[in-house]
């Protein structure tokens, strides 16, 4: 797998996973999701922010104003309860989807 | 806040929702390059992307077309202005014929609950009727379950003021008239019910706004007054508002003041309006409101039995059949089959103007996309789809459509009231356009701008040229459809010039009515006939009056009595009853046979055109005339006059003596020695001596000829302005095709020139293209003519509707002027240099 590619429809779960913990500005979600998935994954601005837009509009994300570690006004992006039931249902797709793909990998 | 509210949200908040996105990306781009790890991407594209999400995209690019398309307007004035004014001239006269149409038949009058309100016609087996009798009005009132109210209304000529008085126009009304209208007075109260309309009830008046204005300067302290009608006083109470009309807006606007029928016996004491179930007596026009729930259909059915029951009480008075059919009742007229033909017509007019200003601004907007080929390749060269391409090029058509609709309506606002005042219509109506005149206007506008439209915008997104053959179709577009409308107007124009100038078969210029109206003032025939035996008398002996007799449709009337014959094309006769003398007093002669006596009776004198037509070869003193179950000996023939139906060309006239049945609707008709003006004063004044009750009316049938011919002017008049108008684009259009050829030809005339052609093979080259296309559209344009005019073939005044004249004229003029338009362009070919030409490119 090259190192930026992604299962398709797999980014918002992800976003919305790495802000579970709790609030955090665009590029930390970026760099999480880096770190988190072993610098196997990099989100490239250019999806990270429309998939941010169409979140905020679907009501799953709030952002609110705060200040960066480099003493920068910046947008946090904040789970809201509706983004919780959505990632839960989202993970659960994911098992299903994934156990499904084992299962035909493993016996075919 | 559901997803829908939030997108409006971002909507409301674009500007500052961008700069936060563009903040979270510049944030975004630094912490980037603090760690030293770059990302060119293009950052408006994502931009543009993130903004997408929030699903406004297409309002963007509806916003930059627009904005795109109103700089390009801005940077050809006069292409714009061009555009525009055709648009909105051919868009206005369509809306200004829709909105008067929509005014007089759609929209109902302003009444409260127009929905629920019928207007009742009777019919019978001999046929139908507006009129029905006041207790029979009064009987449906009391006895039908359907009905919420019944409402009446006559009209009266009654005299106004003491000693020297006047003839006023009063509307005889029931009691609810007003409180069912939903009408306030301007000052003090209209009539009511409770207090009108008891026996005890003082005579109370209401004074029309308009008469109120001329005879008491519209002086508010006449409430309260008295005033004298026939003899008889009565108090004003109330003025109507200024644009009150009543149920029936012809009339109202010419209604000077208004009393209670039930009122009528104490102003005019011998009537028998309240009693007589004969319709004759009374002239009764009758409304009802539908109880809720209740149709018209179900109206007419749940009243058929009174109608029996009716008929079974009063016979000999109501026929067995008759019974009541309703209408709708709000609106100024109801739309009739008679109607339709003259409606097809002129809706086919308007939009041929249409037609005409869409072709004209087709090639309009096909001129301006060969400029603009450059900026379409370089946009497609960037990566600008073909449907992006079109849909920017629509989005500017329909720009211009927008701006053409709007100038088109503010255009037939002004036009539409000025129009129908001009025509002799109610000028106290609202002539602003409603929503259905907006929604066709609009309608209009787009569907012209897309038809123009499409063709250069599709050539333009596809880099192909295809614009001659487009530009060929719009120009014989405007060709057929400016020789229809000229066709037309030289038919009325020509058929104007007859009725001025050729002898209409009777001495109008010599010959006076006066008009008793004995019928208002419930005269039995008896003393109908006493008292036109008198006044004939007394007319007789003021010098200066040649001969007197009576006639039952006056010429140059508005009354006409009509046996339509069967037969491929429609002939009417025009039947008329009349006394001795007639012939020699309106100047028609007698061609064979004798005049009638004042003895005769069931025999009738026919017109030659009568006998020609019906009994051609035969000795018409032999025939019978067949009306209706009765055959009637014919005794002599009159020469060919157009005195009732003068414009009816497909006529003839048909006379007998006058019947006691309709003694009392008799006028006396006299004839002058000199000029008619010069004795009409002391006629009216003799007249007038006769009985202090009535006020009969002098006109002289001059003054009425001129009236009918005026109004057939007034027509002819506004067709020929449409015919110019078309005319007008055509010419424009076709010069600019013309010079839009020359232009694109400039090398090729060079090179002819330079190998020896001749002036006349340069012109030929030029103009050779144009010549079979627009020689068809010409040959369809007069053959849709032809079509057209079947439909005026009664409004010619005797003009066939295949005059050769008139299409001739019409070619040729469409043919000389086109011809002008396109030689002037083609001029310039002969001028080209052909060293020139060669060297450029």
């Amino acid at each position: 797998m090259a190192k930026n590619e992604m299962l398709p429809g797999t980014l918002g779960m992800l976003i919305l996973r790495v802000l579970q913990p709790g609030p955090i500005h665009g590029y930390a979600i970026a760099q999480r999701i880096h770190t988190l998935s072993k610098e196997l994954l990099q989100v490239e601005e250019g999806s990270l922010y429309p998939a941010l837009q169409r979140m905020l509009l679907k009501g799953w994300v709030k952002a609110e104003w705060g200040i960066s570690e480099t003493n920068r006004k910046v947008r946090f992006y904040k789970l809201t309860a509706e983004g919780r039931r959505q990632l839960q249902s989202e993970i659960e797709d994911f098992d299903r989807v994934l156990q499904g793909i084992q299962s035909v990998m493993s016996k075919a | 806040m559901g997803e829908f509210l939030r997108r409006i949200y971002y909507l409301l908040n674009r500007r500052k929702l961008e700069s936060e996105l563009q903040n979270d990306i510049d944030f975004h781009r630094e912490m980037l390059s603090a760690e030293s790890r770059r990302n060119f991407g293009n950052a408006a594209l994502m931009r543009e992307r993130s903004r997408e999400a929030w699903g406004w995209g297409w309002l963007d690019r509806l916003g930059q077309d627009l904005s795109f398309g109103a700089r390009l307007l801005k940077k050809s004035p006069g292409l714009a202005f061009t555009a525009i004014m055709v648009l909105a001239l051919g868009i206005g006269v369509n809306v200004t014929a829709f909105n008067i149409i929509d005014v007089f038949y759609f929209r109902p009058l302003p009444v409260r609950d127009p929905n629920s309100l019928v207007r009742f016609t009777s019919q019978s087996p001999e046929g139908a009727s507006t009129e029905v009798s006041y207790p029979a009005a009064m009987f449906y009132q009391q006895h039908n379950q359907v009905l919420a109210s019944v409402i009446v209304q006559r009209w009266l000529n009654m005299t106004f003021g003491q000693g020297k008085t006047e003839s006023v126009r009063a509307g005889l009304v029931s009691a609810n008239y007003f409180s069912e209208i939903g009408a306030s007075a301007a000052y003090g109260r209209l009539l009511a019910a409770p207090v009108d309309a008891g026996p005890d009830a003082a005579p109370a008046a209401v004074l029309g706004y308009g008469f109120w204005q001329r005879h008491f300067g519209g002086d508010a302290s006449v409430v309260g007054r008295t005033i004298t009608l026939n003899q008889h006083v009565a108090t004003v109470v109330g003025i109507t508002a200024y644009e009150f009309a009543g149920l029936d807006p012809d009339e109202g606007e010419h209604t000077d003041l208004w009393l209670l029928v039930e009122q009528e016996p104490y102003f005019v004491p011998q009537t028998r309006v309240l009693s007589s179930f004969n319709d004759a007596d009374s002239h009764i026009h009758m409304w009802g409101r539908l109880k809720p729930g209740v149709s018209m259909k179900m109206a007419e059915q749940a009243l058929l039995p009174l109608a029996q029951e009716l008929a079974h009480e009063h016979p000999g008075v109501i026929q067995k059949d008759e019974h009541l059919k309703a209408a709708p009742g709000a609106y100024a007229a109801n739309l009739g089959a008679d109607d339709l033909p003259l409606f097809g017509l002129l809706s086919v007019l308007v939009l041929l103007i249409l037609a005409t200003a869409c072709g004209n601004l087709g090639n309009l907007l096909l001129g301006r996309a060969i400029t603009r080929e450059r900026e379409i390749a370089t946009r497609l060269a960037l990566g600008a789809t073909r449907g992006r391409i079109i849909r920017q090029l629509l989005t500017e058509s329909l720009l211009l459509a927008a701006i053409g609709s709007t100038i088109g309506l503010l255009l037939s606002w002004l036009a539409s009231r000025a129009l129908v005042v001009g025509l002799g219509g109610p000028g106290n109506f609202d002539y602003a356009p409603d929503w259905r005149t907006i929604l066709f206007a609009f309608g209009a506008g787009t569907l012209a701008c897309l038809l123009a439209g499409l063709p250069p915008a599709r050539q333009l997104a596809r880099q192909k040229h295809h614009s001659s053959r487009a530009r060929t179709i719009f120009m014989s577009l405007q060709v057929a459809a400016s020789c229809v409308l000229l066709v037309v107007s030289a038919l009325l124009v020509r058929a104007m010039q007859i009725a001025l100038n050729t002898d209409p078969g009777f001495d109008y210029a010599h010959t006076i009515t006066v008009d008793p109206a004995l019928y208002a003032h419930a005269f039995e025939p008896p003393a109908a006939r006493e008292y036109l035996d008198k006044l004939e008398q007394r007319i007789s002996q003021v010098p200066g009056v040649e001969s007197v007799t009576l006639v039952l449709n006056p010429p140059m009337g508005n009354r006409a009595s009509v046996q339509r014959l069967n037969g491929a094309v429609r002939f009417d006769v025009y039947i008329n009853q009349v006394r001795p003398d007639f012939f020699r007093t309106l100047g028609v002669p007698l061609v064979r046979g004798r005049d009638f006596t004042k003895d005769d009776h069931d025999v009738v004198i026919v017109s030659e055109s009568y006998a020609r037509r019906v009994w051609p070869g035969k000795d018409p003193l032999q025939q019978m005339y067949e009306l209706g179950k009765q055959k009637l000996p014919v005794i002599g023939i009159a020469g060919n006059a157009r005195s009732v139906g003068m414009r009816n060309g497909q006529s003839a006239e048909m006379y007998t003596p006058i019947t006691d049945q309709y003694i009392k609707e008799a006028l006396v008709l006299l004839r002058a020695t000199g000029r008619p003006e010069d004795i009409i004063g002391n006629v009216a004044d003799v007249a007038r001596s006769l009985d202090p009750l009535l006020s009969p009316q002098a006109r002289t049938v001059k003054e009425a000829f001129q009236e009918k011919v005026g109004f057939s002017g007034k027509i002819a008049a506004v067709i020929s302005g449409m015919g110019t108008l078309a005319l007008l684009l055509a010419v424009i259009g076709l010069y600019g095709v013309v010079s839009y050829n020359v232009s694109q030809k400039t090398r090729e005339i060079g090179i002819r020139m330079a190998l020896g052609a001749t002036r006349f093979d340069v012109v030929h080259s030029v103009l050779s293209r144009f010549a079979v296309p627009l020689s068809l559209a010409l040959a369809a344009g007069l053959g849709l003519a032809g079509a057209a005019s079947l439909v005026l073939r009664t409004e010619l005044y005797g003009l066939s509707n295949f005059d050769p004249l008139s299409y001739f004229s019409a070619a040729v003029l469409l043919a000389g002027i086109g011809g002008l338009a396109a030689l002037l362009p083609a001029r310039r070919a002969l001028k080209v240099d052909p060293m020139e030409a060669l060297r450029c490119e």
